[in-house]
């Protein structure tokens, strides 16, 4: 078993055989690749791919000049700043500023148009929900950045030889996701780009383990400089593993949604709590708009409520006035969900009944929990979640998503009597719901016409209805998704009092600045209409429910919602008694179901009158241990799961180790047909099968039992860690296996005769019989079973060390034959597109021509 | 396991840290997505230590040089052998011969993969310039895995030694005084040939003349002895090397000291090849006898490793030579002598064995001016004649003289015109004196 064979002498230190420019060339593309991958992540932020065509251009051609250079043999640093001065060029025609010199070459006018897309994106960033549509500036700003982290890579990697720190920025990329995606990042370009990284690594360690010396394979033969190092296949081996752990461990870990931070640090919870409403990117009116906007209808929400007339579901307001419109401010304050919100207070006027509802997030990634205004109660939302009483919103503290929550409330209904609003007092400034809200832009016109609506209203009611009413489609106002929704023009609002065209948005948005024009607070309120709901049952609310309207403060009353969209074009509006809606006909404006008599609950204490569907309700206070009751009726299920999948994976190799033995020795004919044993057939064999009539099929099948029973019996050595000499006769190997059994002369016998056996099969003209040789083989296995300490034998059982064996070197070879397959693939690919290569054909072309 | 962990590298050290800040960065910001990363990058150490360290690879190794003694300027070939003992293949191992930096760069190698109970060879050369002995080895093997995380170190402490000996080159044969056949013209052939009684006896045979009966061992023995009748005679040749370095002009392998040991290496080569019993001493103290059949090797080691010496003097040369005289023929390699010096060395052997002297001018290895030159000439013609006058051939060597062109002036008989020179000398300068 010894292969030796001498490699060539060669000089001692005969080292940098690589030419150095194809080891750069290789790792530049290698680099580049692995950016390429890395920068896959980024695809959950953008809703298409133009972006990844745009920086496959821009990383290729940056990646062939930097190849370009690297062959003209130019100094090291020469191919970076080439890649440096490509990138704007290579730019420039994909983002054209019209002032290029023949359409690629940058000139000043162009680094204005870069430094305008730049501050464009900024502000899209700001105001764009993800995943985004392909917008200029943000294309542009993947692009480059991309195109930068291109180059760092290439600097790490090729130009310092630390490819370990070019991790860095394709970390800086992975980060971006993370960052805007409230919830978990899909793994799969994770893993690209950690693949990516990885190959990234290998490539360079091979390349140093290459340059290292002179390579020369096990059987002393010199390898050559284009064959695949058995490191890359260890290096898939050992990376594909790396990457699934990565991608497993994480889910593994329980919780890791709340950071430690917000859990010890933050008490209050002021302050960092904001980042969770706006700041990430999720705007509102944004997502409102784009949801109306498509045309596909799909599931969000599913309410069930036993209230028969409930207003709109609310998950978020904006109190922020520009004269764009409505924007969100931070959210902050207020408490945890987990402790009850103060109810809203009593009036004359103001009718409360208490509801239950439960919600399902179907498919709505929000900071912001769904509910109806006022909720009193929360079950089975944990304290993560806070509770703002003004804002009346519920919001994630520790950036939780809405997606895939399911949770209930109990929440008071109020309805106010139109003669109590009328009786509202003026408005304090010291009151703190006029904060922010009774700001408004300076903007002339609105202020007139504000003027002119109220003009001859004393009440703050008389005038909000007014206003309110204006909205009519008496007045002109039809309701159109097809105008530019309200990131568009500047002055957004105005221009909808002109042309009266609009939807919700820009409704909810110019009532509620004219209400402040006329010197009330008030705000936009976003959430989703009723839809089809029937008390008791279940609604199913879909992104066509979105909705916005406005709120009105009165104080002494709190928010009064009022809904200008003409409710014709919005499908489930609420039409209450103190706000009946102004595009409604005569007879349709009165209130259908207005009268929550019939449901009334005695306005009592809220956590004193539990609902009669809830079922699991923890005593007021613990819904840190009601977040478990779901999963706690279905772990037994799960782990009963999990715990057969580990049996069945621990078993394959004992079913396979048993599945070879039974096809050892049933497959082959066990040649039951008896037949004359051929002339002068061998007397010991004869004897060793006494008792039996001796059988003999045709010789190639005895000779393959044989082999058969004769691998199985190796087999059964391996397993129990018996040494295998691959020298050895078989004879020998025999005998050494019967000397160290117990079971005296039976086993001897057995062992000798399944040696004999083997050898004949291999040696003799005609095999022996095959005599009973699967008894004997029982009888030595049992034998050898006998003498195994327990854990050799359980070992022997569930891990046989021989189908471990079989599959390594199976594995081993596989991933081989493919890493070289793929190198060889590669470096004929390189080869052709060699450079070099293609210049000596031109030069020779040129000879030729000339001779 | 634990020696894999401590040789993580330092990419793999920060590969755990850079896991470490992650991982509780993940924690702080509760980012599962950062945590991915984490392990990610705290796996990839872990899995590279086990790649690297799983199998304690037992592996020999085995290192033949061919020849083990080579002359200056000449290859030698190392070959090593690698052979896995274990039953699992090993990873890619990343092979240093640690050469001293003389005989040229380290020789790295790279073995892909040796498969279970297999061997390997390789093979590479060395070649050295300046005489001396090297070591070759140990080897050292690193073990790396495939994204450079980890790297093992690990020794097989076996040596071998090169021994890198002087030039030798061959020398015409000359009839020499000291050689125990034919007549020639030595005169001192009958003293400068030893022998003594071979008093071995056998058995007698049928046949043999019973003349030759050895009677005092058939009496001892009971039976029937008789004498061997080969008398083996002894070509015998002492060999001095002069190792002052006062004696001695120039630096490195072009100063005369080398012109002399590569000299005494050659005449001692030729002289064994010619049947002498070659001993060779050094005013350095050291004498070395070559007896068969390995002496050759014994004097060429001695000369691989002479270097220069300093505060010896002629005396002790003389002196060693002395002790163990075995007489025959001396023949001796000298750099620049004094009067007195040669006075010593004329005392030496007296009794008519022929003494050559190899008297090297080792002036002409300098670039000296015209004066200085012709008293260097003129210091070294006193050398020379002293020498001849107390009984020494001189055979006068100098710079860019070949050994091999010089070599038959050693067989020349008494010189006679020059002895008679420097004796005339001697007359006319007693006569001056008188």
């Amino acid at each position: 078993m010894t292969g030796a064979g001498t490699a060539a002498s060669s000089r001692a230190g005969r080292r940098s055989r690589i030419p150095l420019g194809y080891q750069q060339r290789h790792l530049t593309i290698t680099a580049a690749c692995a950016t390429l991958l890395a920068a896959l992540p980024l695809m959950t932020v953008f809703a298409r791919w133009t972006w990844l065509v745009s920086a496959v251009l821009t990383i290729g051609v940056l990646c062939g000049v930097a190849t370009l250079a690297r062959s003209a043999r130019l100094p090291l640093w020469a191919p970076t700043l080439a890649m440096a001065i490509a990138m704007p060029i290579v730019l420039a025609p994909q983002f054209p500023s019209q002032g290029e010199l023949a359409g690629f070459i940058p000139t000043g006018e162009t680094f204005r148009h870069f430094n305008e897309l730049l501050l464009t994106a900024g502000k899209d960033m700001r105001r764009l929900s993800s995943p985004v549509a392909d917008r200029e500036s943000l294309l542009f700003l993947s692009a480059f950045g991309l195109a930068s982290v291109a180059i760092i890579v290439d600097l790490c990697a090729v130009v310092l030889r630390r490819p370990a720190m070019a991790g860095l920025p394709m970390l800086a990329v992975y980060s971006v996701p993370v960052a805007i995606e409230r919830d978990s990042v899909n793994m799969v370009p994770f893993a690209l780009g950690a693949l990516g990284f990885l190959w990234l690594l290998v490539v360079d360690s091979i390349d140093r383990v290459r340059r290292f010396g002179r390579r020369f394979s096990g059987d002393g033969r010199d390898i050559d400089l284009w064959e695949p190092s058995p490191l890359a296949a260890a290096g898939q081996r050992l990376g594909l593993v790396g990457v699934v752990l990565a991608l497993v461990v994480p889910l593994t870990v329980p919780g890791m949604t709340v950071g430690l931070l917000e859990r010890f640090g933050g008490v209050d919870g002021i302050g960092r709590s904001g980042v969770g409403g706006s700041g990430s990117g999720v705007q509102i009116t944004a997502m409102l708009s784009g949801n109306l906007n498509r045309d596909r209808r799909f599931d969000m929400l599913k309410v069930q409520t036993n209230d028969p007339n409930p207003y709109y579901l609310r998950f978020a307001m904006a109190d922020r006035l520009t004269p764009k419109g409505f924007t969100q401010g931070a959210v902050s304050g207020g408490r945890p969900v987990t402790s009850a919100p103060p109810a809203p207070t009593d009036a004359p006027g103001k009718k409360r009944s208490t509801y239950h509802a439960s919600v399902e997030v179907v498919d709505l990634k929000s900071a912001y929990l769904p509910v109806y205004q006022y909720p009193t109660r929360f079950e089975r939302i944990d304290r993560s979640w806070w509770y703002e009483p003004n804002a009346s919103v519920v919001y994630s503290t520790k950036r939780q998503t809405s997606q895939k929550k399911r949770y209930s409330f109990e929440y008071a209904r109020v309805d106010y009597d139109p003669a109590a609003l009328r009786s509202a007092g003026a408005v304090l400034d010291s009151d703190p719901a006029t904060r922010n809200t009774r700001y408004t832009p300076n903007v002339p016109e609105v202020k007139r016409l504000t003027e002119r609506l109220t003009a001859g209203h004393t009440t703050e009611y008389d005038k909000v209805t007014a206003i309110f009413n204006h909205f009519s489609s008496d007045n002109g106002f039809r309701y159109a998704l097809s105008t530019k929704p309200a990131e568009g023009g500047d002055d957004d609002i105005v221009n909808f009092l002109k042309t009266k065209q609009g939807y919700c948005v820009q409704y909810s948005a110019a009532m509620s600045w004219m209400v402040r024009a006329a010197g009330f607070p008030s705000r936009v309120a976003f959430g989703f209409t009723r839809g089809t709901a029937v008390a008791g049952q279940v609604a199913t609310l879909t992104n066509h429910n979105l909705h916005a309207w406005t709120e009105v403060y009165f104080p002494g009353f709190g928010w009064v919602p009022f809904d200008p969209t003409p409710a014709s074009s919005v499908s489930g509006s609420a039409n209450p008694q103190w706000a009946p809606n102004p595009s409604r006909t005569q007879d349709e404006r009165a209130p259908s179901s207005a009268a929550p008599s019939a449901t009334a609950a005695p306005s009592s204490s809220a956590n004193g009158s539990p609902g009669a569907n809830q079922p699991d309700q923890h005593g007021g206070s613990g819904s840190a241990g009601s977040r478990s009751t779901t999963p706690a009726s279905q772990w037994p299920f799960w782990a009963g799961l999990g715990l057969l999948a580990v049996l069945a994976t621990l078993s394959v190799p004992a079913l396979a180790r048993r599945a070879t033995r039974r096809g050892r020795l049933r497959s082959r004919d066990w040649p039951a047909t008896a037949q004359a044993p051929p002339g002068g057939g061998d007397p010991g064999a004869r004897a060793a099968g006494a008792g039996e009539p001796a059988v003999v099929g045709d010789p190639e099948s005895s000779r393959a039992l044989a082999h058969a029973v004769w691998a199985e019996l190796l087999d059964t050595m391996t397993d129990f860690g018996i040494r295998i000499d691959q020298t050895e006769t078989p004879r020998a190997t025999a005998a050494r296996l019967a000397n160290g059994l117990p079971g005296g002369s039976a086993v001897l016998e057995s062992a000798r005769l399944l040696g004999q056996t083997e050898e004949r099969a291999r040696y003799a003209r005609s095999p022996s019989p095959p005599a009973d040789m699967v008894v004997a083989l029982t009888a030595i296995r049992k034998a050898i079973r006998a003498r195994a300490t327990r854990r050799a034998r359980v070992k022997a059982l569930l891990m046989p060390p021989s189908v471990l064996l079989r599959w390594r070197a199976g594995l081993t070879a596989t991933t081989g034959v493919i890493t070289s397959s793929l190198v060889e693939r590669g470096e004929a690919i390189a080869r052709m597109v060699s450079v070099r290569r293609l210049l000596r054909r031109t030069a020779r072309e040129r000879v030729d021509a000339r001779g | 396991m634990r020696e894999a962990l401590r040789g993580l590298t330092t990419r793999g050290r920060s590969f755990l840290a850079a896991a470490v800040a992650s991982g509780l960065a993940a924690a702080l910001l509760g980012e599962k997505d950062l945590l991915r990363v984490a392990v990610l990058l705290a796996v990839l150490p872990l899995l590279a230590v086990w790649n690297v360290g799983r199998t304690r690879y037992r592996l020999a190794c085995g290192r033949t040089l061919e020849p083990r003694r080579v002359p200056v300027g000449t290859n030698a070939r190392v070959t090593l052998r690698l052979q896995n003992l274990s039953r699992l293949p090993t990873g890619t191992m990343l092979l240093e011969d640690r050469l001293p930096y003389a005989l040229g760069s380290r020789p790295r190698l790279v073995l892909e993969r040796l498969g279970a109970q297999r061997s390997s060879s390789v093979a590479y050369t060395v070649r050295a310039d300046v005489r001396g002995r090297y070591e070759i080895g140990p080897l050292v093997v690193r073990l790396t895995d495939p994204f450079g995380l980890c790297e093992l170190t690990r020794g097989f402490p076996s040596v071998d030694r090169l021994t890198v000996i002087p030039r030798v080159v061959p020398l015409p044969r000359v009839r020499l005084a000291g050689e125990y056949a034919g007549a020639g013209e030595s005169t001192a052939r009958a003293v400068a040939v030893h022998g003594q009684d071979d008093t071995a006896t056998r058995e007698y045979r049928e046949g043999d003349d019973l003349r030759r009966v050895h009677w005092r061992s058939t009496a001892r023995i009971g039976e029937l002895m008789v004498r061997r009748e080969e008398q083996p005679w002894e070509s015998r040749a002492t060999i001095m090397l002069d190792t002052r370095a006062a004696g001695h002009r120039g630096e490195g392998p072009t100063a005369s000291f080398e012109w002399a040991v590569s000299a005494v290496a050659s005449v001692s080569s030729h002289l064994r090849q010619g049947g002498y019993r070659v001993r060779m001493v050094t005013d350095a103290g050291a004498d070395i006898d070559a007896s068969e059949p390995v002496g050759e090797g014994d004097i060429l080691d001695h000369l691989a490793i002479a270097r220069p010496s300093h505060g010896a003097g002629l005396a002790k040369l003389a002196e060693q030579a002395r002790r163990h005289d075995m007489g025959g023929l001396v023949i001796g390699v000298f750099g620049l002598l004094t009067q007195p010096e040669c006075e010593l060395l004329g005392r030496l052997c007296g009794n008519g064995a022929t003494r050559v002297a190899f008297l090297i001018d080792s002036s002409t290895w300098l670039s000296l001016p015209e004066t200085s030159r012709t008293e260097a000439d003129a210091a070294f013609e006193v050398g020379a004649l002293a020498m001849l006058r107390v009984g020494w051939r001189v055979v006068r060597v100098r710079h860019g003289a070949k050994l091999a062109t010089l070599w038959p002036q050693a067989g020349q008989g008494s010189q006679g015109f020059a002895w008679r020179a420097a004796m005339a000398e001697t007359v006319t300068v007693t006569g001056g004196q008188s």
